[in-house]
């Protein structure tokens, strides 16, 4: 890890307006993430975790507030251009997997880069590469329906690591798998940050899963709770279940 | 409001979109429907009325051997006792010179009974008295010849036939009914007086026949047995007779077509919306609701959409209608203008019911598939895949159905009407196959299609690799959801080359008849005119010889009398040997279609019945140039002199004729010159080879304007089904647009994305359009071939499958417009976050 945070958010709000109404769901919150770095946030449902992941991303604009990716600003880049900026620095891992349907497990992987404009077939070598390390190199050539939900979180792992992004967004990973194969895309994402130098943001309900990260951020009421932020020796299960408890999540 | 209806409308409001087009694919096609059935009803009024006013409204015309009047009145007397008839009156046409102190004029004469205008509508009398019941030596003249010859009233009038015997004139007709004969130069004067004075001029006399109830004219021609012919007036065969029929029916057909393509186009659409919302379905079953109740919901919806779709079609049917009028259109084509605007209401029921009916069917189909799945099953799924929905089953029973039903039906039909139906088998088992071929293809064979999407994309994937492998893939591997807009593009797009082909093998033909039969000549009508008067139009300069074309005799087909000293020009003046056998023996000049559609060929002998009993005729030749006047195609020319001797044809005045010019004359002056020496006398109404060929060539192409209009018709549909699609499949795949955004593609990049899909769909579907054309062209030109008689050939025209393809591709991808907006708006973040 190095000091400069490669993802940095200043005093981010979000507010939902619908007719006459407000709902404040992220409130001023200040956060750096460095290079490598797998941080954890946890928190009860509609806290606004997704929400978070959706502006660090670009997805949705912010209230108000700054969002700081390599150290530029993404507030106020055109739709393009933060389109441009997603393509090449953050790379999306979803509860749903979100894969085209049509699409083989191989080609699945490879869109990333043809998004970007790159001939899949001149990174044969990568693909095969990232495919043999999610361990569904077998299975390239099938289709999405043809696989079971941990072949397919691992096939959406493989197509977030495709295009080596900075960053790594992953929204409840294993939300829809089961146990076991839950630990094995945990361990794929803790490999990625260790062994590839990538930056993870995992949002998660598990407090096993969160004790992957190095960092466990709790966010409650669209704020994050200052006093309970778990780093080093203090991340693990035990010590993230007792946070839970005590902010009543 | 009843919770039905609440989800009913609440589903249509919310797909406001899908709504709009669905409702938009059963208006076109109940518009279209309506417009063609509409113009085509006023197209045959406009053409009943058009005879009814140049001749009157006789059920039926019978005519009788009966030859002197002793036994005429005796058949007459008989015909009368028939219960069938309600009345009848006698008549007869023939042709009389009116004497004057400068020579004699030629006029049309018709001997006729009071019957004739009260009962029958021949004429009015707009001055003086009808004729009367008594007969006697009096007339009715035209106000016309009145007003020319200086004949009143009261004056008193002789005939060059009948010098002796003075006609009183007892009143006036309008030019209208009978008294257009002629161009207004018209006598009318009693049957019985006349018939005895003028035997030897009068046209073989006839009955016009009001009928009592329903007896039809098979019965009423086995009742009066042999002696007599029963034929339909002019009136009643408006329109339903020969090339107006099947064109009539062409377009009707055409009509009903587009029709069956709007909703089939709604069909697709309730059956797509159904895929998409199966997890509603799911959802109310889990609380409760009823599969009747569902079933409800998603009649109500389509009932909705299928009598709004169905009464703005109606009301746009008729504004269409009017339009179509407007810029001259008939069920016929362009050439006959349509001037009466009224409803049939019955068919108008008719189509609307069906349109609401079908649009109905619709929805059920796709529910009774629905009503398979479990609940979980329902629920678990994003979306019942269109596979299920659009099995295959359905449409291998329809390409079954069509095998057996078209020549089935075909046969059926054909045995009903007495139409022979083993020419005709080939072509509807040809067509059956085609159709069975290609809708097997892009339902039933969707690995073959994805190839085909595949070769087609393969050049757009090298151009944009991104959206073009996307769209590659996508298409290829989810054919089931094009398969619809395919169906729609390629049945339309194989129907625009298949008519553009036929009006081209058309166009071919006539220019191949028609430079002989027109170049170098004027066609001429005026009032009756003798011998000598026409005689004296060779004086003007650049007239070669002016050839009169009144005389004719029917069977067993056309048959034109010409003077041989008038044939010296075209085949005769390069064979004087030929002008001798045709001048000196029975012979016979045939036109190619004739020729064609007879199987007839030079050195042929054909036996006709003549006044002197059976002749054998020789065909000299087959050739155009000699005997075309109007758009009698099938005709044969005889030397007069034969044909007077032969057949006892009255040839002492004529009203048609052909003028053929010098070599180097120059039609529109020589034009010009008769009309400044004769046109005011002779009134003569002048048409030049030039004009006349403009016509016939653009003739084929006006006639089937009213296609055009149908097809372009089609090709809204295709591009509203299209849309549909697309936009259908865009509400259906937000979470993928969603993905791809999040993923890096540039809102322009998704875009083009489903732009391109239309455009790649386009593009396939004009390839299959243009490739069922093709063979769909043959069988088009070989079934008017054997329905017209025309001597018509296949011949291909790149340009049309060219147009084609790029027509569908341009529909396709002007139709994925608006759902490439409506994929560029979905809201990422929302659309990802919920399974």
């Amino acid at each position: 890890m190095t000091d400069s945070p490669v993802l940095a958010t200043r005093a981010l709000t979000k507010v939902f307006t619908t007719g006459d109404r407000t709902l404040c769901v992220l409130n001023g919150i200040t956060l750096s993430v460095q290079k490598g770095e797998f941080l954890t946030i946890m928190g009860p449902s509609g806290c606004g975790k997704s929400t978070l992941l959706h502006l660090l991303s670009g997805l949705e604009r912010p209230t108000s507030g700054d969002i700081m990716i390599d150290g530029q600003s993404i507030i106020g880049l055109s739709r393009r251009r933060m389109t441009l900026l997603r393509r090449a620095k953050i790379g999306f891992i979803f509860q749903f997997f979100n894969l085209l349907p049509n699409l083989t497990v191989r080609e699945n992987i490879a869109l990333p880069l043809l998004i970007g404009g790159e001939r899949p077939e001149s990174r044969r070598a990568h693909l095969d590469a990232l495919m043999e390390w999610v361990g569904i190199t077998d299975r390239m050539e099938h289709f999405p329906h043809q696989l079971s939900g941990g072949e397919m979180q691992r096939v959406s792992i493989a197509r977030a690591l495709a295009n080596t992004p900075a960053i790594v967004l992953a929204d409840e990973p294993t939300g829809n798998v089961g146990t076991h194969v839950g630990e094995e895309i945990m361990r794929l994402l803790r490999a990625c940050a260790d062994d590839r130098g990538q930056t993870i943001l995992l949002v998660t309900h598990n407090a096993k899963d969160a004790a992957r990260g190095d960092r466990v951020l709790f966010l409650n009421d669209g704020v994050i709770a200052s006093n309970y932020v778990l780093t080093g020796p203090e991340v693990n299960e035990r010590r993230i279940f007792a946070c839970l408890q005590e902010l009543g999540i | 409001m009843n919770a039905v209806f609440l989800l009913a409308f609440r589903n249509l409001a919310s797909r406001k979109t899908r709504t709009l087009l669905t409702t938009l694919g059963i208006a076109v096609g109940v518009a279209t429907a309506v417009a063609v059935f509409v113009l085509d009803y006023n197209t045959l009024i406009t053409l009943k009325i058009k005879e009814i006013t140049a001749y009157g409204t006789p059920d039926l015309e019978v005519s009788t051997a009966a030859g002197d009047p002793a036994s005429f009145a005796a058949d007459l007397a008989r015909l009368r006792s028939k219960s069938y008839v309600q009345r009848v009156t006698p008549l007869f046409f023939g042709t009389l010179s009116i004497l004057r102190p400068d020579g004699s004029e030629a006029i049309a004469v018709a001997g006729l009974e009071q019957d004739a205008s009260g009962w029958f509508g021949g004429y009015h009398v707009s001055a003086g008295h009808d004729l009367p019941d008594s007969g006697g030596h009096v007339i009715i003249l035209t106000e016309r010849v009145s007003a020319r010859l200086g004949i009143g009233i009261g004056d008193s009038v002789r005939f060059a036939e009948r010098p002796d015997l003075a006609f009183r004139v007892i009143g006036l007709i309008p030019v209208w009914l009978l008294g257009q004969r002629n161009n207004g130069n018209v006598g009318i004067i009693p049957f019985w007086d006349g018939w005895r004075a003028f035997r030897s001029q009068a046209v073989s006399p006839f009955y016009w026949v009001k009928l009592n109830g329903t007896a039809t004219v098979d019965a009423i021609r086995a009742d009066l047995g042999p002696d007599h012919t029963v034929t339909l007036p002019p009136h009643v065969l408006a329109g339903e007779t020969g090339d107006k029929k099947v064109m009539r029916d062409g377009v009707r057909v055409s009509g009903l077509l587009t029709l069956v393509l709007g909703l089939y186009l709604v069909f697709n659409s309730l059956s797509m919306a159904l895929a998409e919302r199966i997890r509603e379905v799911g959802l109310m079953q889990a609380v409760g609701t009823t599969d009747r109740q569902i079933a409800a919901v998603f009649l109500v919806e389509a009932c909705v959409m299928a009598v709004v779709g169905a009464a703005v079609g109606l009301i746009g049917g008729l504004v269409l209608t009017r339009l179509l009028m407007l810029f001259g259109f008939s069920s016929l084509g362009t050439g006959t203008r349509v001037w009466m605007f009224r409803l049939p209401r019955e068919r108008l029921v008719q189509v609307v019911v069906l349109g609401v009916s079908a649009a109905m069917g619709g929805a059920v189909y796709p529910l009774l598939k629905a009503r398979r799945l479990s609940v979980v099953e329902a629920l678990k799924q994003r979306g019942l895949r269109l596979e299920i929905v659009l099995s295959r089953r359905l449409y291998a029973l329809l390409v079954a159905a069509l095998l057996i039903a078209l020549p089935a039906g075909y046969m059926a039909a054909a045995s009903a009407l007495r139409i022979p139906w083993r020419q005709g088998l080939p072509l509807v088992v040809q067509t059956a196959l085609l159709f069975a071929a290609f809708l097997s293809l892009i339902f039933l064979a969707p690995s073959l299609t994805g190839r085909l999407i595949r070769a087609i994309s393969w050049p757009i994937k090298r151009l944009i690799r991104c959206e073009g492998f996307l769209v590659e893939r996508t298409l290829s591997r989810s054919t089931a959801r094009i398969a619809a807009s395919l169906g729609i593009l390629t049945f339309v797009f194989a129907a625009l080359v298949g008519l553009k082909h036929m009006t081209m093998s058309l166009r071919l033909q006539s220019q191949r008849w028609v430079d002989p039969a027109v170049g170098g000549k004027l066609f001429v009508s005026s009032r009756l005119l003798s011998p000598a008067e026409y005689a004296r139009l060779t004086a003007v300069p650049g007239v070669r010889a002016v050839v009169p074309m009144s005389h004719t005799i029917p069977a067993p087909f056309l048959i034109r009398g010409l003077p041989a000293d008038g044939l010296r020009y075209g085949l005769f003046s390069r064979s004087p040997d030929l002008l001798r056998r045709f001048t000196s023996t029975p012979a016979l000049l045939i036109s190619s279609q004739l020729a064609h559609a007879r199987g007839l060929k030079t050195g042929d002998r054909l036996t006709l019945s003549t006044n002197g009993g059976p002749m054998t005729f020789t065909i000299l030749a087959v050739t155009d140039e000699y005997g075309y006047f109007i758009d009698e195609r099938f005709f044969g020319v005889m030397n007069l002199a034969t044909m007077t001797q032969a057949f006892r044809v009255e040839t002492s005045a004529a009203n048609q004729f052909v003028i053929v010019l010098d070599e180097r004359a120059d039609e529109n002056r020589v034009k010009n010159e008769l009309i400044a020496w004769y046109g005011g006398s002779f009134e003569l109404s002048i048409i030049t080879g030039g004009q006349k060929r403009a016509w016939v060539i653009g003739g084929v192409t006006s006639d089937f304007r009213i296609f055009d209009f149908i097809l372009a018709m089609t090709c809204l549909l295709a591009g509203i089904g299209v849309t549909n699609a697309l936009v259908i499949g865009a509400l259906e795949r937000r979470r993928e647009f969603g993905l791809l955004q999040a993923l890096g593609v540039t809102p322009a990049q998704l875009g083009r994305i489903v732009i391109l899909e239309g455009t790649v769909v386009g593009l396939v579907g004009g390839v299959l359009g243009s490739g069922m054309g093709i063979p769909l062209a043959r069988i088009i030109v070989d079934g008017l071939a054997l329905v017209s008689q025309l001597d018509l050939t296949f011949t291909l025209s790149p340009r049309w499958l060219v147009m084609s393809v790029v027509a569908a591709t341009a529909i396709s991808t002007a139709a994925g417009l608006y759902p490439a907006l409506k994929a560029v708006r979905v809201d990422v973040a929302e659309s990802l976050q919920y399974e």
